[in-house]
Protein backbone atom coordinates (compact mmCIF):
# COMPACT_ATOMS: atom_id res chain seq x y z
CA UNK A 1 0.00 0.00 0.00
CA UNK A 2 1.43 3.34 -0.98
CA UNK A 3 1.85 5.71 1.91
CA UNK A 4 0.17 9.09 1.80
CA UNK A 5 3.59 10.77 1.82
CA UNK A 6 4.60 8.87 -1.34
CA UNK A 7 1.24 9.62 -2.94
CA UNK A 8 1.72 13.31 -2.18
CA UNK A 9 5.09 13.27 -3.90
CA UNK A 10 3.65 11.46 -6.94
CA UNK A 11 0.80 13.96 -7.19
CA UNK A 12 3.22 16.86 -6.87
CA UNK A 13 5.53 15.43 -9.54
CA UNK A 14 2.65 14.87 -11.95
CA UNK A 15 1.30 18.36 -11.37
CA UNK A 16 4.71 19.99 -11.61
CA UNK A 17 5.40 18.44 -15.00
CA UNK A 18 1.94 19.10 -16.39
CA UNK A 19 1.87 22.69 -15.16
CA UNK A 20 5.44 23.73 -15.84
CA UNK A 21 6.46 21.94 -19.03
CA UNK A 22 3.81 23.61 -21.25
CA UNK A 23 5.33 26.99 -20.35
CA UNK A 24 8.19 25.95 -22.65
CA UNK A 25 5.76 26.17 -25.55
CA UNK A 26 4.84 29.70 -24.57
CA UNK A 27 8.38 31.04 -24.33
CA UNK A 28 9.88 29.25 -27.34
CA UNK A 29 8.76 30.09 -30.85
CA UNK A 30 7.73 27.47 -33.35
CA UNK A 31 10.89 28.30 -35.30
CA UNK A 32 12.87 26.74 -32.44
CA UNK A 33 10.83 23.67 -31.56
CA UNK A 34 7.66 21.90 -32.57
CA UNK A 35 6.16 22.44 -29.13
CA UNK A 36 5.11 18.94 -28.17
CA UNK A 37 3.57 18.30 -24.75
CA UNK A 38 2.52 21.94 -24.41
CA UNK A 39 -1.14 21.72 -25.50
CA UNK A 40 -0.69 24.35 -28.21
CA UNK A 41 -3.53 22.80 -30.19
CA UNK A 42 -4.46 24.63 -33.37
CA UNK A 43 -3.20 27.87 -31.87
CA UNK A 44 -0.99 28.92 -34.77
CA UNK A 45 -0.22 28.32 -38.40
CA UNK A 46 3.22 27.35 -39.62
CA UNK A 47 4.19 26.96 -43.24
CA UNK A 48 7.61 26.26 -44.68
CA UNK A 49 9.13 26.40 -48.12
CA UNK A 50 12.23 24.29 -48.51
CA UNK A 51 14.52 23.32 -51.32
CA UNK A 52 17.44 20.91 -51.08
CA UNK A 53 19.94 20.57 -53.92
CA UNK A 54 22.70 18.05 -54.41
CA UNK A 55 25.68 19.65 -56.12
CA UNK A 56 28.07 17.08 -57.57
CA UNK A 57 31.79 17.49 -58.32
CA UNK A 58 31.12 18.90 -61.79
CA UNK A 59 28.84 21.58 -60.29
CA UNK A 60 25.66 20.00 -61.67
CA UNK A 61 22.66 20.42 -59.40
CA UNK A 62 19.86 17.96 -58.70
CA UNK A 63 16.86 18.63 -56.48
CA UNK A 64 16.59 16.28 -53.50
CA UNK A 65 13.07 15.10 -52.86
CA UNK A 66 12.82 14.87 -49.07
CA UNK A 67 9.45 13.17 -49.21
CA UNK A 68 11.04 9.95 -50.47
CA UNK A 69 12.71 9.51 -47.07
CA UNK A 70 9.52 9.85 -45.02
CA UNK A 71 7.06 7.01 -44.57
CA UNK A 72 4.35 9.68 -44.42
CA UNK A 73 5.54 12.45 -46.76
CA UNK A 74 3.32 15.06 -45.12
CA UNK A 75 5.47 14.75 -42.00
CA UNK A 76 8.42 16.53 -43.65
CA UNK A 77 7.14 19.85 -42.31
CA UNK A 78 7.35 18.51 -38.75
CA UNK A 79 11.15 18.69 -38.92
CA UNK A 80 11.27 22.29 -40.11
CA UNK A 81 12.45 23.91 -36.91
CA UNK A 82 15.92 24.79 -35.66
CA UNK A 83 16.01 22.02 -33.09
CA UNK A 84 15.31 19.19 -35.53
CA UNK A 85 16.79 20.38 -38.81
CA UNK A 86 20.38 19.43 -37.86
CA UNK A 87 19.19 15.83 -37.37
CA UNK A 88 17.48 15.85 -40.77
CA UNK A 89 20.56 17.35 -42.43
CA UNK A 90 22.87 14.77 -40.90
CA UNK A 91 20.51 12.05 -42.14
CA UNK A 92 20.48 13.50 -45.68
CA UNK A 93 24.27 13.62 -45.77
CA UNK A 94 24.55 10.00 -44.64
CA UNK A 95 21.78 8.86 -46.96
CA UNK A 96 23.19 10.46 -50.14
CA UNK A 97 26.59 8.98 -49.28
CA UNK A 98 25.00 5.54 -48.86
CA UNK A 99 23.24 5.95 -52.18
CA UNK A 100 26.60 6.62 -53.85
CA UNK A 101 25.74 10.22 -54.65
CA UNK A 102 28.74 12.25 -53.46
CA UNK A 103 28.66 16.03 -53.47
CA UNK A 104 27.53 18.99 -51.45
CA UNK A 105 23.99 19.51 -50.24
CA UNK A 106 22.76 23.07 -50.20
CA UNK A 107 19.48 24.08 -48.67
CA UNK A 108 17.04 26.93 -48.44
CA UNK A 109 14.34 26.73 -45.77
CA UNK A 110 12.00 29.62 -45.08
CA UNK A 111 9.14 29.34 -42.60
CA UNK A 112 6.21 31.62 -41.86
CA UNK A 113 4.42 31.65 -38.54
CA UNK A 114 0.82 32.85 -38.37
CA UNK A 115 1.07 34.20 -41.92
CA UNK A 116 3.07 37.24 -40.78
CA UNK A 117 6.48 36.28 -39.35
CA UNK A 118 8.90 34.77 -41.85
CA UNK A 119 12.42 33.55 -41.11
CA UNK A 120 15.16 31.68 -42.92
CA UNK A 121 16.25 28.72 -40.84
CA UNK A 122 19.24 27.58 -42.90
CA UNK A 123 22.36 29.32 -44.14
CA UNK A 124 22.15 29.29 -47.92
CA UNK A 125 24.92 28.41 -50.40
CA UNK A 126 26.93 26.34 -47.94
CA UNK A 127 27.27 22.58 -47.69
CA UNK A 128 24.95 21.38 -44.92
CA UNK A 129 27.21 18.36 -44.40
CA UNK A 130 30.28 20.38 -43.44
CA UNK A 131 28.90 23.69 -42.13
CA UNK A 132 28.69 24.27 -38.38
CA UNK A 133 25.43 22.97 -36.91
CA UNK A 134 24.68 21.53 -40.36
CA UNK A 135 24.04 25.08 -41.63
CA UNK A 136 21.07 25.60 -39.34
CA UNK A 137 21.02 29.20 -38.18
CA UNK A 138 20.92 30.10 -34.51
CA UNK A 139 18.49 32.71 -33.12
CA UNK B 1 3.55 37.54 8.55
CA UNK B 2 5.26 36.24 11.68
CA UNK B 3 6.21 32.69 12.50
CA UNK B 4 3.17 31.96 14.66
CA UNK B 5 0.84 32.98 11.81
CA UNK B 6 2.57 30.74 9.30
CA UNK B 7 1.98 27.53 11.28
CA UNK B 8 -1.85 27.62 11.15
CA UNK B 9 -1.81 28.71 7.50
CA UNK B 10 0.47 25.80 6.62
CA UNK B 11 -1.85 23.48 8.49
CA UNK B 12 -4.81 24.99 6.65
CA UNK B 13 -3.09 24.41 3.33
CA UNK B 14 -2.31 20.80 4.25
CA UNK B 15 -5.91 20.33 5.35
CA UNK B 16 -7.21 21.70 2.04
CA UNK B 17 -4.71 19.58 0.10
CA UNK B 18 -5.85 16.43 1.90
CA UNK B 19 -9.52 17.32 1.59
CA UNK B 20 -9.12 17.76 -2.16
CA UNK B 21 -6.83 14.85 -3.08
CA UNK B 22 -8.03 12.29 -0.56
CA UNK B 23 -11.77 12.86 -0.81
CA UNK B 24 -13.81 9.71 -1.14
CA UNK B 25 -16.93 9.06 -3.13
CA UNK B 26 -18.86 6.81 -5.44
CA UNK B 27 -16.72 5.65 -8.40
CA UNK B 28 -19.60 5.40 -10.89
CA UNK B 29 -18.51 8.50 -12.84
CA UNK B 30 -15.01 7.08 -13.08
CA UNK B 31 -16.36 3.70 -14.17
CA UNK B 32 -18.59 5.13 -16.90
CA UNK B 33 -15.76 7.36 -18.10
CA UNK B 34 -13.48 4.30 -18.20
CA UNK B 35 -15.97 2.52 -20.49
CA UNK B 36 -16.36 5.55 -22.78
CA UNK B 37 -12.61 6.09 -22.83
CA UNK B 38 -12.17 2.48 -23.96
CA UNK B 39 -14.52 3.22 -26.86
CA UNK B 40 -12.33 6.22 -27.76
CA UNK B 41 -9.22 3.99 -27.61
CA UNK B 42 -10.83 1.43 -29.92
CA UNK B 43 -11.80 4.14 -32.41
CA UNK B 44 -8.37 5.73 -32.23
CA UNK B 45 -6.38 2.53 -32.72
CA UNK B 46 -6.76 2.23 -36.53
CA UNK B 47 -5.89 5.93 -36.89
CA UNK B 48 -2.76 5.59 -34.77
CA UNK B 49 -1.77 2.47 -36.67
CA UNK B 50 -1.91 4.35 -39.98
CA UNK B 51 -0.19 7.59 -38.92
CA UNK B 52 2.44 6.34 -36.47
CA UNK B 53 4.37 4.17 -38.89
CA UNK B 54 7.62 5.88 -37.93
CA UNK B 55 8.06 3.15 -35.31
CA UNK B 56 8.93 0.87 -38.25
CA UNK B 57 12.53 0.49 -39.37
CA UNK B 58 13.58 2.43 -42.48
CA UNK B 59 13.49 6.04 -43.64
CA UNK B 60 14.12 9.14 -41.56
CA UNK B 61 13.68 8.92 -37.80
CA UNK B 62 13.66 11.50 -35.07
CA UNK B 63 13.69 9.45 -31.88
CA UNK B 64 13.01 10.87 -28.43
CA UNK B 65 15.45 8.35 -27.00
CA UNK B 66 18.21 6.93 -29.18
CA UNK B 67 18.11 3.46 -27.60
CA UNK B 68 14.42 2.76 -28.33
CA UNK B 69 14.50 0.02 -30.99
CA UNK B 70 12.43 0.26 -34.17
CA UNK B 71 10.50 -2.81 -35.29
CA UNK B 72 9.59 -4.75 -38.43
CA UNK B 73 6.16 -4.07 -40.03
CA UNK B 74 4.60 -7.35 -38.79
CA UNK B 75 5.70 -6.62 -35.22
CA UNK B 76 4.31 -3.10 -35.56
CA UNK B 77 0.92 -4.48 -36.56
CA UNK B 78 1.07 -7.09 -33.80
CA UNK B 79 1.61 -4.29 -31.27
CA UNK B 80 -1.66 -2.76 -32.44
CA UNK B 81 -3.63 -6.01 -32.75
CA UNK B 82 -2.66 -6.97 -29.20
CA UNK B 83 -4.33 -3.86 -27.86
CA UNK B 84 -7.89 -4.85 -28.77
CA UNK B 85 -8.39 -7.48 -26.03
CA UNK B 86 -6.95 -5.15 -23.42
CA UNK B 87 -9.18 -2.30 -24.60
CA UNK B 88 -12.10 -4.69 -24.17
CA UNK B 89 -10.95 -5.59 -20.66
CA UNK B 90 -10.62 -1.91 -19.80
CA UNK B 91 -14.05 -1.20 -21.25
CA UNK B 92 -15.83 -3.86 -19.25
CA UNK B 93 -13.80 -3.13 -16.16
CA UNK B 94 -12.21 -6.56 -15.84
CA UNK B 95 -8.67 -6.18 -14.48
CA UNK B 96 -8.71 -2.54 -15.62
CA UNK B 97 -5.45 -1.60 -13.92
CA UNK B 98 -3.56 -4.40 -15.64
CA UNK B 99 -5.27 -3.64 -18.97
CA UNK B 100 -4.38 0.05 -18.66
CA UNK B 101 -0.76 -0.79 -17.82
CA UNK B 102 -0.39 -3.11 -20.85
CA UNK B 103 -2.01 -0.52 -23.12
CA UNK B 104 0.25 2.16 -21.67
CA UNK B 105 3.33 0.11 -22.54
CA UNK B 106 2.15 -0.80 -26.07
CA UNK B 107 0.89 2.65 -26.99
CA UNK B 108 3.76 4.31 -25.17
CA UNK B 109 6.28 2.39 -27.24
CA UNK B 110 4.71 3.47 -30.55
CA UNK B 111 4.33 7.03 -29.33
CA UNK B 112 7.85 7.48 -28.00
CA UNK B 113 9.58 5.52 -30.76
CA UNK B 114 9.68 8.68 -32.86
CA UNK B 115 8.91 12.37 -32.42
CA UNK B 116 7.14 12.29 -35.79
CA UNK B 117 4.44 10.18 -34.12
CA UNK B 118 3.47 12.98 -31.73
CA UNK B 119 -0.15 14.09 -31.72
CA UNK B 120 -1.85 15.83 -28.85
CA UNK B 121 -4.75 13.53 -28.13
CA UNK B 122 -2.81 10.23 -28.18
CA UNK B 123 -0.56 11.94 -25.64
CA UNK B 124 -3.62 12.81 -23.57
CA UNK B 125 -4.80 9.20 -23.90
CA UNK B 126 -1.42 7.98 -22.63
CA UNK B 127 -1.77 10.20 -19.59
CA UNK B 128 -5.24 8.80 -18.94
CA UNK B 129 -3.92 5.25 -19.30
CA UNK B 130 -1.19 6.07 -16.79
CA UNK B 131 -3.82 7.34 -14.37
CA UNK B 132 -6.16 4.39 -15.00
CA UNK B 133 -3.29 2.09 -14.05
CA UNK B 134 -3.68 3.47 -10.51
CA UNK B 135 -7.42 4.18 -10.46
CA UNK B 136 -10.06 2.04 -8.71
CA UNK B 137 -12.19 2.34 -11.84
CA UNK B 138 -13.26 -1.31 -11.82
CA UNK B 139 -15.27 -0.79 -8.65
CA UNK B 140 -18.26 0.50 -10.61
CA UNK B 141 -19.85 0.04 -14.04
CA UNK B 142 -17.84 -3.13 -14.53
CA UNK B 143 -18.19 -6.88 -14.75
CA UNK B 144 -16.83 -7.26 -11.23
CA UNK B 145 -19.28 -4.67 -9.90
CA UNK B 146 -22.11 -6.49 -11.68
CA UNK B 147 -20.99 -9.79 -10.16
CA UNK B 148 -20.77 -8.21 -6.73
CA UNK B 149 -24.23 -6.76 -7.18
CA UNK B 150 -25.67 -10.08 -8.36
CA UNK B 151 -24.00 -12.19 -5.69
CA UNK B 152 -24.77 -9.66 -3.00
CA UNK B 153 -28.41 -9.47 -3.99
CA UNK B 154 -28.26 -5.70 -4.09
CA UNK B 155 -30.42 -3.70 -6.39
CA UNK B 156 -31.24 -0.07 -7.13
CA UNK B 157 -29.10 2.74 -5.84
CA UNK B 158 -27.69 0.65 -3.04
CA UNK B 159 -25.79 -1.46 -5.52
CA UNK B 160 -24.24 1.64 -7.00
CA UNK B 161 -23.62 3.65 -3.88
CA UNK B 162 -21.11 1.06 -2.70
CA UNK B 163 -18.22 1.07 -2.52
CA UNK B 164 -16.86 4.44 -1.58
CA UNK B 165 -13.36 4.83 -2.97
CA UNK B 166 -10.59 7.45 -2.83
CA UNK B 167 -11.04 9.95 -5.67
CA UNK B 168 -7.36 10.84 -5.89
CA UNK B 169 -6.83 9.57 -9.42
CA UNK B 170 -10.14 10.98 -10.60
CA UNK B 171 -9.02 14.37 -9.26
CA UNK B 172 -5.77 14.07 -11.25
CA UNK B 173 -7.79 13.36 -14.40
CA UNK B 174 -9.95 16.41 -13.73
CA UNK B 175 -6.88 18.57 -13.21
CA UNK B 176 -5.37 17.19 -16.42
CA UNK B 177 -8.46 18.12 -18.42
CA UNK B 178 -8.35 21.61 -16.90
CA UNK B 179 -4.67 21.98 -17.81
CA UNK B 180 -5.40 21.02 -21.42
CA UNK B 181 -8.11 23.68 -21.68
CA UNK B 182 -6.08 26.31 -19.86
CA UNK B 183 -2.93 26.02 -21.94
CA UNK B 184 -4.89 25.64 -25.17
CA UNK B 185 -6.46 29.03 -24.36
CA UNK B 186 -3.20 30.69 -23.30
CA UNK B 187 -1.51 29.62 -26.55
CA UNK B 188 -4.33 31.25 -28.51
CA UNK B 189 -3.93 34.69 -26.95
CA UNK B 190 -2.29 36.10 -30.04
CA UNK B 191 -3.33 38.79 -32.49
CA UNK B 192 -3.29 36.26 -35.30
CA UNK B 193 -5.58 33.78 -33.58
CA UNK B 194 -8.01 36.35 -32.22
CA UNK B 195 -7.98 38.10 -35.60
CA UNK B 196 -9.28 34.94 -37.25
CA UNK B 197 -6.16 34.17 -39.32
CA UNK B 198 -5.52 30.78 -37.76
CA UNK B 199 -9.12 29.55 -37.91
CA UNK B 200 -9.52 30.77 -41.50
CA UNK B 201 -6.52 28.64 -42.38
CA UNK B 202 -7.23 25.60 -40.19
CA UNK B 203 -11.02 25.43 -40.22
CA UNK B 204 -11.87 27.32 -43.41
CA UNK B 205 -10.41 24.65 -45.65
CA UNK B 206 -11.84 21.80 -43.59
CA UNK B 207 -15.29 23.39 -43.77
CA UNK B 208 -15.37 23.37 -47.53
CA UNK B 209 -14.18 19.79 -47.94
CA UNK B 210 -15.49 18.15 -44.73
CA UNK B 211 -18.93 16.79 -43.82
CA UNK B 212 -20.22 20.24 -42.89
CA UNK B 213 -19.27 21.57 -46.32
CA UNK B 214 -20.94 18.64 -48.07
CA UNK B 215 -24.08 19.09 -45.97
CA UNK B 216 -24.12 22.81 -46.69
CA UNK B 217 -23.57 22.23 -50.40
CA UNK B 218 -26.72 20.13 -50.40
CA UNK B 219 -28.71 22.89 -48.72
CA UNK B 220 -27.45 25.93 -50.62
CA UNK B 221 -27.42 26.79 -54.28
CA UNK B 222 -23.98 26.50 -55.93
CA UNK B 223 -23.67 30.30 -56.01
CA UNK B 224 -24.57 30.65 -52.33
CA UNK B 225 -22.17 27.86 -51.38
CA UNK B 226 -19.37 29.56 -53.30
CA UNK B 227 -20.18 32.85 -51.58
CA UNK B 228 -20.03 31.08 -48.22
CA UNK B 229 -16.67 29.51 -49.01
CA UNK B 230 -15.26 32.85 -50.09
CA UNK B 231 -16.47 34.41 -46.86
CA UNK B 232 -15.06 31.51 -44.79
CA UNK B 233 -11.65 32.04 -46.36
CA UNK B 234 -11.50 35.58 -44.92
CA UNK B 235 -10.08 35.95 -41.38
CA UNK B 236 -12.75 38.47 -40.40
CA UNK B 237 -15.39 35.76 -40.77
CA UNK B 238 -13.70 33.78 -37.99
CA UNK B 239 -13.17 36.53 -35.44
CA UNK B 240 -16.32 35.71 -33.39
CA UNK B 241 -15.48 31.98 -33.44
CA UNK B 242 -11.90 32.72 -32.36
CA UNK B 243 -13.05 34.81 -29.39
CA UNK B 244 -15.68 32.26 -28.38
CA UNK B 245 -13.04 29.51 -28.54
CA UNK B 246 -10.59 31.36 -26.32
CA UNK B 247 -13.24 32.51 -23.84
CA UNK B 248 -14.66 28.98 -23.55
CA UNK B 249 -11.27 27.33 -23.19
CA UNK B 250 -10.35 29.89 -20.57
CA UNK B 251 -13.56 29.50 -18.57
CA UNK B 252 -14.20 25.74 -18.83
CA UNK B 253 -11.27 24.63 -16.62
CA UNK B 254 -12.69 26.71 -13.77
CA UNK B 255 -16.43 26.49 -14.42
CA UNK B 256 -16.42 22.69 -14.62
CA UNK B 257 -15.23 22.58 -10.99
CA UNK B 258 -17.96 24.89 -9.74
CA UNK B 259 -21.26 23.29 -8.68
CA UNK B 260 -22.93 26.59 -9.59
CA UNK B 261 -21.49 26.90 -13.10
CA UNK B 262 -20.97 23.24 -14.01
CA UNK B 263 -24.22 22.79 -15.91
CA UNK B 264 -23.62 25.94 -17.93
CA UNK B 265 -20.05 24.84 -18.61
CA UNK B 266 -21.28 21.50 -19.93
CA UNK B 267 -24.08 23.15 -21.90
CA UNK B 268 -21.49 25.23 -23.75
CA UNK B 269 -18.62 22.72 -23.72
CA UNK B 270 -20.51 19.82 -25.30
CA UNK B 271 -21.70 21.76 -28.41
CA UNK B 272 -18.23 23.31 -28.63
CA UNK B 273 -16.63 19.87 -28.93
CA UNK B 274 -19.39 18.58 -31.21
CA UNK B 275 -18.69 21.54 -33.51
CA UNK B 276 -14.92 20.85 -33.42
CA UNK B 277 -15.54 17.19 -34.19
CA UNK B 278 -17.96 17.91 -37.00
CA UNK B 279 -16.19 20.76 -38.73
CA UNK B 280 -12.54 19.84 -38.16
CA UNK B 281 -12.93 16.04 -38.20
CA UNK B 282 -11.48 15.66 -34.69
CA UNK B 283 -14.21 13.35 -33.55
CA UNK B 284 -12.35 11.01 -31.19
CA UNK B 285 -10.71 13.75 -29.15
CA UNK B 286 -14.07 15.54 -28.95
CA UNK B 287 -15.76 12.38 -27.71
CA UNK B 288 -13.06 11.87 -25.08
CA UNK B 289 -13.35 15.45 -23.83
CA UNK B 290 -17.14 15.28 -23.63
CA UNK B 291 -16.90 11.94 -21.81
CA UNK B 292 -14.44 13.42 -19.34
CA UNK B 293 -17.12 15.85 -18.14
CA UNK B 294 -18.57 12.91 -16.19
CA UNK B 295 -15.56 13.13 -13.90
CA UNK B 296 -16.56 16.63 -12.84
CA UNK B 297 -20.02 15.57 -11.69
CA UNK B 298 -20.61 15.32 -7.98
CA UNK B 299 -19.89 11.63 -7.18
CA UNK B 300 -23.50 11.22 -6.00
CA UNK B 301 -25.07 12.55 -9.22
CA UNK B 302 -24.81 9.50 -11.45
CA UNK B 303 -26.00 7.03 -8.77
CA UNK B 304 -29.01 9.30 -8.20
CA UNK B 305 -29.76 9.41 -11.91
CA UNK B 306 -29.31 5.65 -12.11
CA UNK B 307 -31.75 5.20 -9.26
CA UNK B 308 -34.26 7.47 -10.94
CA UNK B 309 -34.20 5.48 -14.18
CA UNK B 310 -33.02 2.09 -12.95
CA UNK B 311 -35.26 1.26 -10.01
CA UNK B 312 -36.35 2.24 -6.52
CA UNK B 313 -33.62 3.56 -4.23
CA UNK B 314 -32.35 1.51 -1.36
CA UNK B 315 -31.65 2.99 2.05
CA UNK B 316 -28.42 5.00 2.16
CA UNK B 317 -25.42 2.73 2.76
CA UNK B 318 -23.17 2.98 5.76
CA UNK B 319 -19.97 4.82 5.01
CA UNK B 320 -16.61 4.03 6.56
CA UNK B 321 -15.70 6.26 9.46
CA UNK B 322 -12.35 7.12 7.91
CA UNK B 323 -12.19 9.56 5.03
CA UNK B 324 -14.60 12.13 3.81
CA UNK B 325 -17.41 12.19 1.32
CA UNK B 326 -16.49 14.18 -1.72
CA UNK B 327 -18.28 17.34 -2.62
CA UNK B 328 -16.97 19.02 -5.69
Amino acid sequence: MTSRRTTNWLIAAFLAFQLLYPIRGLVRAKFDTWGEFTWNMFSQTYECLGRYRLVDRTGAETDLNLRQYFVIPAKVGRTMNRQDLPVLHRFLCEQTALEGRPGQIRARVSCTRNKVETRSLVQENVDICTAPNHAVLSN
Amino acid sequence: MNQTDSVPSALGLAHRWNRFWYAEGNPLSLGVFRALFAVCLALELPVTRSVSVFAIRGGFHLPYLPFVPLVAPDVYHLIHDLQYPFILLLGIGLLPRIAATVLLVLQGYVFFADQLNFRNHPYLFLLFLLLFAFAPSGKAFSISALARRTLGGLRGVGALAEPVVPLTVQRLMQVQISIVYFYAAIHKLTVQFLGGWVLADVVGGALATGPFGRHLAGLLSPESFQTFNQAAARPGFWVPAAWVTVILEMLLPFALWSPRWRRAAMAFGIPFHVAIGYTMRIEIFSLAMISSYLLFLDPATLPKLWARFGGPPDPPPKRPAKGRKARS
